[in-house]
């Protein structure tokens, strides 16, 4: 009987019940609480179903698996690869992701520590927020911002002196946005962003494929300094560093095996 | 001027160089490169639906990496206009599916039908601190088979009909698997109070 009704309240919430049905439950709710409970309920049930996938999403990707399916057959040589071989690099790369795993594994660990503390520590605050820094939210930025062709940035690479002087004036660190030719770079301009509530300079380059990179540059809390550290969030792939009293970040495709070295490359011209 | 040039080079328009770098047939997708982007800005999506499946991070990937790469050797099938993700999963379905029957002669191991087995009654565990715990724990523990309707349903916005489709069910499967799951966390949480905190 109740499994019945929940059936029905299911449907209600999803607008697949005839209007007839869906005005006959609405009645029946305003004079049996017990059945606008249900009702609540089960939406409420399916909002927080939804928060705990979506935060699902934030979870890094480990990088080797993005690689193996870069790699796999019809790789980006445009060569055509003979079956044999195809098997053969197969189990190569299943054995590889294997080998991986533990660690993948660890690190996702310690990125589901770090946000269950940040949780316990905003508490009460309903929210699940997987991970609220910077660097989240300009893996977000460059998920929207990647795809755009026209409007890739607010500032173009035509107007560098302009930009370089008002973002550093916006962010309160030096902006300097460095020749990247000798990574197969093309600087396209940058644009101002907010990340976890600060200014931050966003300097955007394109691979001779298209694909985006950017440079994000925020002022640190500290001096201290940090070295190179990669991760993932999303389809993002992430390389921060610090000094100077700023936070540096290389923003790229989680495909994109080549951020290390353009931040190496970056980071004594900034 | 110069980002021009690069984009006129590079876009995936057919025709172009970059296209006929691939022998088409019958004008299939044959730009391998830009599907393979596609299918890794996908992943966050395909690790989800396949632990919904699997309930296990490290089956997951495994079934993700497997489900990727029969979708770039039969990319050629896929109709551009329709919704990748919904493709992939069907394959990740399928895989799964055969995978599990593999477990069962070699292990012994059986699939509980959805339908057949019970509704967690006790969800005490381990990890019930947090919010995020104790839902996230409600959602794992719910019968096979009943995770992926909702997240296709609930949060992906999938219609009845393909999710059906998706996971190789009838219609009425996938509403009553639905029910059943927002039921069952629905309850869980008025019995743990979770819910009440959700409405500060």
């Amino acid at each position: 009987m109740s499994e019945q009704l929940d059936l029905q309240i299911s449907a209600f919430l999803d607008g697949a019940l005839s209007a007839e049905e869906a005005q006959t439950l609405e009645l029946r709710s305003r004079s049996e609480s017990t059945i606008a409970a249900r009702i609540d309920g089960m939406r409420r049930a399916n909002t927080l179903a939804r928060d705990y996938f979506e935060a699902e999403l934030n979870e890094p990707v480990p990088l080797a698996l993005a690689r193996a399916i870069e790699g796999s057959a019809n790789n980006r040589q445009r060569v055509p690869v003979i079956e044999d071989t195809r098997d053969g690099d197969r189990s190569r790369r299943s054995r590889y992701l294997f080998a991986i795993r533990s660690i993948a594994a660890s690190l996702a660990l310690v990125v589901a520590g770090a946000a269950g503390g940040y949780i316990a520590a905003s508490w009460p605050q309903p929210a699940i927020v997987a991970q609220s820094d910077w660097l989240s939210d300009i893996a977000d930025y460059h998920r929207v911002y990647a795809a755009e062709e026209r409007h890739l940035v607010e500032v173009a690479a035509n107007e560098q002196p302009h930009l370089e002087k008002w973002l550093t004036k916006v962010v309160g660190v030096p902006v300097k946005a460095p020749d990247l030719t000798a990574q197969g770079l093309t600087f396209e301009g940058g644009r101002l962003l907010v990340a976890a509530a600060k200014p931050v300079a966003q300097l955007m380059y394109r691979h001779s494929d298209g694909s985006v990179v950017a440079l994000c540059i925020v002022m640190a809390a500290d001096q201290a300094f940090g070295d190179f550290a990669e991760t993932s969030i999303g389809a993002s792939r992430l390389v921060s560093w610090k000094e100077n009293g700023a936070s540096y970040a290389v923003v790229g495709d989680l495909a994109d095996t080549t951020l290390t070295g353009i931040a190496k490359a970056a980071a004594p011209l900034v | 001027m110069h980002s021009a040039q690069v984009l006129s080079e590079f876009s995936p328009t057919p025709g172009c160089l970059v296209w006929q770098a691939f022998p088409t047939e019958n004008n299939r997708v044959t730009d391998a490169a830009q599907f393979k982007r596609e299918l890794i800005h996908l992943l966050p999506r395909l690790r989800r639906f396949a632990r919904t499946l699997t309930r296990d991070a490290a089956d997951a990937d495994d079934l993700v990496q497997s489900a990727c790469e029969r979708a770039i050797t039969r990319m050629g099938q896929w109709q551009p206009g329709t919704r990748l993700d919904a493709w992939v999963y069907t394959m990740m379905r399928n895989l799964w599916i055969s995978e599990l029957r593999k477990r069962k002669v070699r292990f012994g191991q059986g699939v509980v039908d959805a339908d057949l087995a019970n509704l967690p009654g006790n969800m005490a565990s381990s990890d019930e601190k947090t919010f995020v715990g104790q839902v996230g724990q409600m959602i794992e523990s719910l019968p096979e088979g009943l995770s992926s309707v909702l997240l296709l349903v609930g949060v992906e916005e999938h219609s009845y009909s393909e999710t059906a489709e998706i996971l190789d069910i009838p219609i009425g499967t996938v509403m009553s698997r639905l029910s059943r799951a927002r039921a069952a966390l629905r309850d869980g949480l008025n019995r743990t109070g979770v819910s009440a905190l959700r409405q500060v």
